[in-house]
């Protein structure tokens, strides 16, 4: 059932109170929206907040939710802006992040540990506006046009935002040798 | 210095939208120009790069528990619209907590003791010290591979500058500073333009790690 339905369908019936529907929703964007998160912090626990906030936040602004719009684009704009606020927020602390998941070889598990470490580093590198852009295009896969709904902005703008960010990451990782 | 449009052309075809003119175009340009020719290989890396990267796995215990329930509900009087969201809310409250507090409830403190006990001594250090000349940031990198660095400031009136005593790649945007390549032991960093330090993070990227600190 779950499969089947439609985002559009769930948030119809989360609004109607059915409390499950929307559970099924945290269950389908949960790790998309870590995964966004995460890019953008480069940091578990902070995604993790992200990802609780983005949820009660969605659910408490269900009946304003504009269904000519898409549902993710929408909950991805939540989980942005949450985001933004936490760079923002980021206090004096000291936290250890695991970045990469482990592996059967060891070999293996250290280059690719190596390659998502290095490319989280250059994300961070980056200024938020361009690690955005480039997070919801390659690791959220996200059309221009859904970019733009995210983020707001016109086609072109997104498309002149995420060339100049690639080129900047491209600058960054091939400084360190690590595009193979 | 690559032309606007032939980088344009580049991105677009990365993003497998181009149109069979700009297909034309970008074939054309390619042929005339080795220059961009390297740029595109060096895109293509860049992708596969970015494909390569792990995704990061949701930490343990984390994976929201998110169940319908059990009976079908038989279809009741509408209610109003603030008991819904207060009934809705309630549920998914104790959906979204459960997973979050249950680990902190189950963690138990020896294991909590080992995990510190674990990653205490590869943990760098940082000592920061304002005088004269500007901040002075010290780095204690604890013996093992070669690991780089982060450090942002925050908001400020204009750039920081940066210089280092050690062999190591050092790059300067704006208020960041990137430092690749740091071995283990103390490097010493002079940085004008960043205040006292308030407000500043620093990250230290080493294997499969990210460690923040701040001072």
């Amino acid at each position: 059932m779950d499969q089947e339905e439609t985002d559009e369908a769930l948030v119809a019936r989360g609004r109607d109170g059915d409390a499950a529907s929307f559970a099924i929703l945290v269950s389908r964007y949960e790790r998309p929206v870590f995964n966004l998160a995460f890019r953008m912090l480069g940091n578990r626990d902070d995604a993790r907040d992200v990802v609780q906030t983005t949820f009660l936040k969605a659910l408490e602004n269900l009946s304003q939710f504009d269904s000519q719009y898409r549902f993710f684009s929408w909950l991805y704009r939540i989980a942005l802006n949450e985001s933004l606020d936490q760079i923002g927020r980021r206090g004096r602390h000291t936290e250890l992040t695991d970045v990469h998941v482990a592996e059967d070889d060891p070999l293996q598990d250290a280059v690719v540990a190596d390659t998502g470490a290095r490319v989280q580093l250059a994300l961070l590198g980056l200024s938020p506006e361009h690690r955005a852009v480039l997070v919801l295009r390659h690791f959220q896969d996200l059309s221009y046009e859904e970019i733009g709904r995210v983020l707001q902005l016109s086609d072109f703008t997104v498309k002149s935002r995420l060339f100049e960010a690639r080129e900047r990451l491209r600058v960054q990782l091939t400084d360190t040798g690590r595009t193979h | 210095m690559m032309d606007e449009r032939s980088l344009e052309l580049l991105n677009l075809e990365l993003d497998r939208r181009l149109t069979d003119v700009d297909r034309l175009e970008l074939g054309r340009r390619l042929a005339a120009d080795a220059a961009l020719r390297a740029h595109r290989a060096e895109l293509q890396r860049l992708m596969r790069t970015l494909a390569d990267a792990p995704a990061p796995e949701l930490p343990e215990g984390f994976r929201l528990q998110v169940q319908p329930p059990k009976a079908a509900p038989v279809r009741r009087p509408r209610r109003s619209y603030r008991a819904t969201l207060a009934l809705a809310a309630s549920a998914i409250l104790a959906i979204v907590a459960l997973p979050w507090l249950l680990p902190q409830w189950t963690d138990s403190a020896g294991e909590r003791e080992q995990l510190t006990g674990t990653l205490a001594p590869a943990t760098p250090t940082l000592d920061v010290h304002s005088g004269a000349a500007g901040l002075q940031l010290s780095l204690q990198l604890p013996p093992g591979p070669s690991a780089d660095v982060l450090i942002e400031f925050g908001p400020g009136p204009g750039d920081v500058q940066a210089t280092t005593d050690s062999p190591v790649s050092l790059q300067v945007e704006g208020r960041r500073i990137v430092l690749k390549g740091i071995g283990a032991g103390r490097t010493n960093l002079l940085v004008q333009g960043g205040g006292s330090g308030e407000g500043m993070t620093v990250q230290f990227i080493r294997g499969g790690n990210v460690i923040q600190i701040t001072p």
